[in-house]
């Protein structure tokens, strides 16, 4: 059921992309293995440009995002956003949340009161946002801040696809699952007007556990 | 007070008494290492129980602290001031300050994700675990001289993130962690040193300095194991039980805790049952010492009385003895005593029939004999006695005719028959050989010799042994109490002399007489020396010469006694013969005088003298069959003829035993030995007797020929006896010859040889030898005149 709305949230965005870009983009399809050659899932990719980005990237603001909160937890769990994106923190649930962050990307505090829509705030700076409650301490959420519009998240079968003009990137990948030198991971890509264009990426070291704590919070939460 | 170890009262009572200690002290050790033991297992387990506390009660106050750390790393306020702490670090320290005062700890120190302090100057505890997963249960830190138990608490700004943000590091001195309430709790002081320093102690009273001192005797431990030995220190000069062990370690050096009680709090039982088993022990000894001295009493009580009863025997008494039955083997000894006191008094009894009864007679010996008249005398000094001194006729015959087995049993006969008709208050011995003794009170001396010719007509009928009928005839002699004698040896002395008497004159009982006693000491002592007189020299041969009465020719000499006593003198043949007759010691004289004379015959052979020895045998001599075998010996040994030797006979030796005599006489005449008859005409010998005896020569009496020369009826008697002798074809010796007168009458008569002092008186060898060759060997009356009366005058 998460997963569902994790990918519906997903498709909305890739549908923004699409649309701006039709004549010149290819249509690249990524694959994110583990160290182990299973399927990476939920993992976030970002194409940072190594050119200047031509019209209309270049004057399109940077997509707002959502960071929900849902039966007192952060959906989606990781959020991948452009610099200076503004995330508005909606609060889905019947209770108070106290949404902060301490981290240097981006520190902030909101109290949320039930059914409060507060403005959105902008992310300005480029890394990771870790998102926690202080009413609820199994509340965790991450907001990765990206310096490009071209960012996706794996899927069940660890496969981004994601439509890109032509030139040279630079691969990201963002979890916080990952360790050691994936934390590091950097990989340029050129891009060609071939229409299409696959690539895999498989992680050097194994992924921290801690997936499944979700979805223990899951099966909580259905409770 | 010395105490006699060889007195079994005493040597019991020590044994017994060791015995007691031996027991008691293994008992009182075994009770004391068993109560030592369970005491100390005790104690053991309350240090088990009591560590058991500390580690809980430890744990329990590092949970709280850990608590209170957990509760502040989740306060947003605190995360929100870490955060912010790069710019107002004073708001974050005076916040946890106020964390510190509510969890009652002593320090709360953050560091960032790097581990750098933000609040304060305490370096990060290298040696505390940060591991947030295996946090260790206690964890110190030493910092300042003090030690610290701490919790390491990681802060998440969000909480669910895998790394920690910060971390909060609480410290509590562990001196507060022991508080009193744990020495409450587990009865003992606990206290914890590190570094060789005590550092916290739960008793209040005691100073960490002196603690550090006494237990500085406890080497620390780096071994992981926990020791559970008991060890003994000594603190502020008092005894304490200690236990020791080990909490942690901190950089290598491990942190110990002591568990120590004072010595006399840990064994306060253990003391008191020493008193109070010493004391039972005290009463317990008493009460044995008491039963084993009267035990040992009990034992060594009957063995004193033993002893007594022994030393009575000892002194010749026989003390009943009472058997006492306490114990066995007291009994066993009385009745061991018992038998050996009745053995000793059979013993006795045996002894004394040996040492005063005769064996062969069964009747009392001589030393009782003697010993009874002693105390006849003693015990009743005014009653009158007759000792009686018996012996049997011819005994000496029945022994070599019939055998000595015979002999005593004929000696037992008389002894029978003696103690069958002895009156009652007769005392009767056997004293020797053939000799018996009694005792006869008398109520009157004149009654001595009726009551011993009754005692010598027993002797009457005759004796029955062996189925041989047999006459007995005894001598008896008599002394009489007081009389003679009132000493009991000359009584018996005189009794003896008696005897002699008796014998001599062939009577059946004799009285001793005063006059008879005159040598007779002498006489008797001299026949015990004869022997040994006979061997030291002290006894020669004179020699009286015969003369041919016709040619004068000196043919023979008569061979003389003499004993040169060297306390008696010259003692006469007359004085002491007759009684070696008597005792048989004449025998030896015989054999002597036998060899002397040939001696002699040899000596003056040498010198060219023939000369025959006449040599006087006795009567018991001739009874002797032993003599001519003797005779034949020395003859062959000096190689001499037999026709040398002359042996004179007496006339009454003859008579005494004729058959015997002439049997004898027959072997020595065989033997070509010339006999000749001795004292001739003063016996009783019969015509008959005479021509039986086998003699070649009659030698007349000197009564006959003394004096021939002015008695006619001399003349007659000695002119028939020459006729008489001549026709049985005898030859005449005529002794006595005093003067030339008788000589020439004799050899008118046809007397063929004379003898007597008118030719010469007895001479020693020696005078023999030079009076022969003064006269070469013939000796002529005309010579002799003068001599003849110094002779004379000699006499």
């Amino acid at each position: 059921m998460h997963v569902a709305r994790t990918l519906s949230s997903f498709f909305a965005a890739l549908f923004c992309i699409s649309f701006s870009h039709t004549a010149v983009a290819t249509s690249l399809n990524l694959l994110v293995l583990t160290h182990d050659k299973q399927v990476a899932e939920n993992i976030g990719v970002s194409f940072v440009p190594k050119f200047t980005l031509p019209e209309p990237y270049s004057s399109t603001p940077p997509q707002p995002q959502i960071m929900d909160q849902q039966n007192t937890q952060f959906v989606p769990h990781i959020l991948m956003a452009q610099k200076g994106a503004p995330i508005s923190f909606p609060n889905s649930d019947s209770v108070q949340h106290h949404v902060y962050s301490f981290s240097e990307a981006k520190t902030f505090e909101l109290k949320l009161y039930k059914d409060q829509k507060p403005e959105p705030l902008p992310f300005e700076n480029e890394g990771t946002v870790t998102l926690g409650c202080n009413i609820h301490d199994w509340m965790l959420g991450y907001v990765f801040v990206v310096d490009t519009p071209f960012f996706g998240k794996t899927n069940q079968s660890g496969l981004i696809t994601i439509e890109l003009p032509k030139g040279e990137y630079e691969i990201a990948i963002h979890s916080p699952l990952l360790q050691k030198t994936d934390l590091n991971f950097k990989q340029t890509l050129q891009v060609t007007n071939q229409g299409k264009q696959s690539m895999s990426i498989t992680l050097s070291d194994p992924l921290l556990p801690g997936l499944d704590q979700f979805d223990d919070v899951d099966e909580f939460d259905a409770y | 007070m010395r105490i006699n170890f060889r007195s079994l009262q005493n040597r019991n009572f020590l044994l017994f008494m060791f015995a007691l200690v031996i027991t008691v002290s293994a008992v009182l050790a075994v009770t004391l290492t068993q109560t030592y033991q369970h005491s100390s297992n005790q104690l053991k387990a309350q240090y088990k129980s009591s560590s058991s506390v500390l580690q809980y009660k430890l744990e329990a106050d590092i949970l709280a602290l850990r608590r209170g750390l957990a509760t502040a790393s989740r306060d947003f306020s605190i995360k929100t001031l870490i955060r912010r702490s790069s710019t107002d670090t004073e708001s974050l320290a005076l916040a946890l300050k106020n964390y510190q005062s509510r969890l009652k700890n002593d320090f709360i120190v953050v560091y960032d994700r790097n581990k750098t302090a933000i609040t304060e100057d305490l370096p990060f505890p290298q040696q505390v675990s940060v591991n947030e997963t295996t946090l260790q249960p206690l964890q110190f830190i030493f910092h300042q001289q003090e030690l610290y138990a701490v919790v390491v608490q990681p802060v998440k700004f969000v909480e669910n993130v895998p790394n920690p943000d910060a971390w909060l590091v609480g410290g509590i001195k562990v001196a507060k962690l022991l508080s009193q309430d744990l020495r409450t709790i587990t009865n003992f002081d606990i206290s914890i040193r590190y570094l060789g320093v005590v550092r916290a102690t739960t008793n209040p009273n005691m100073s960490l300095t002196a603690l550090t001192e006494g237990l500085s005797t406890i080497p620390t431990a780096y071994s992981r194991q926990q020791s559970q030995e008991q060890r003994q220190a000594n603190i502020n000069n008092k005894e304490v039980v200690v236990y020791k062990t080990l909490l942690s370690r901190l950089q290598d050096e491990p942190i110990e805790v002591f568990f120590t009680l004072p010595s006399h709090q840990a064994h306060l039982n253990y003391d008191n049952l020493i008193i109070q088993l010493s004391a039972a022990i005290v009463v317990i000894l008493i009460l044995i010492s008491f039963l084993t001295f009267s035990f040992s009493k009990s034992i060594a009580r009957p063995l004193r009385m033993l002893a007594d009863v022994a030393n009575e025997i000892r002194k010749g008494k026989y003390p009943i003895i009472q058997l006492d039955k306490s114990l066995d083997e007291v009994e066993s000894l009385s009745m061991a005593l018992s038998d050996m006191q009745e053995a000793i008094k059979n013993r006795e009894k045996e002894n004394y029939q040996l040492a005063y009864f005769s064996a062969a007679t069964e009747l009392p010996n001589r030393i009782y004999f003697a010993s009874q008249i002693n105390q006849l005398i003693t015990n009743n000094p005014n009653q009158a006695f007759a000792v009686l001194w018996m012996d049997v006729d011819r005994f000496k015959d029945i022994n070599d005719t019939l055998g000595h087995e015979f002999g005593d049993a004929v000696l037992k006969s008389i002894a029978q028959r003696l103690d069958d008709n002895k009156s009652e208050s007769t005392f009767l011995a056997y004293l020797d050989g053939d000799e018996y003794a009694a005792i006869i009170p008398l109520e009157d001396e004149q009654n001595a010799m009726v009551a011993a010719n009754q005692l010598s007509h027993i002797f009457d009928q005759p004796f029955i042994v062996k189925n041989v009928a047999l006459d007995v005839s005894v001598s008896i002699g008599v002394s009489v109490y007081p009389t003679d004698s009132q000493s009991p040896e000359q009584l018996m002395q005189f009794a003896d002399i008696a005897l002699y008497e008796c014998k001599e004159m062939h009577h059946n009982v004799s009285r001793f007489v005063a006059a008879s006693n005159k040598y007779s000491v002498v006489r008797l002592s001299l026949m015990t020396e004869l022997k040994s007189g006979i061997e030291k020299g002290q006894l020669q041969l004179n020699y009286q010469p015969k003369v041919d009465l016709k040619t004068g020719k000196i043919v023979s000499v008569e061979s003389l006694v003499r004993w040169r006593h060297p306390e008696h003198g010259y003692i006469f043949p007359d004085e002491f013969i007759p009684l070696a007759e008597q005792t048989g010691n004449i025998r030896h004289l015989t054999h002597w005088a036998i060899e002397e004379s040939i001696k002699q015959h040899l000596a003056l052979k040498e010198h060219g003298f023939d000369i025959k020895m006449a040599i006087n045998i006795s009567a018991v001599d001739l009874i002797d069959l032993a003599l001519p075998p003797f005779v034949a010996n020395l003859l062959s040994k000096y190689q001499v003829e037999p026709n040398v030797l002359i042996f004179e006979v007496t006339e009454s030796a003859i008579m005494a035993d004729p058959e015997q005599a002439i049997t004898a006489l027959n072997m020595l005449r065989n033997m070509n030995i010339k006999l000749s008859i001795d004292d001739f005409g003063t016996g009783y010998s019969s015509m008959e007797q005479l021509k039986r005896t086998p003699v070649d020569e009659l030698k007349i009496d000197k009564s006959f020929i003394l004096d021939l020369s002015n008695n006619s009826d001399d003349m007659i008697i000695v002119k028939s006896i020459t006729s008489l002798a001549h026709n049985l074809g005898l030859t005449i010796v005529a002794e006595g010859i005093e003067n030339q007168e008788t000589m020439a009458i004799l050899a008118d008569l046809g007397v063929e040889t004379g003898q007597g002092y008118f030719m010469s008186k007895p001479l020693e060898a020696k005078l023999l030898k030079a009076w022969l060759m003064g006269n070469s060997g013939v000796f002529s009356s005309d010579d002799k005149d003068s001599k003849h009366t110094k002779v004379t005058a000699n006499q």
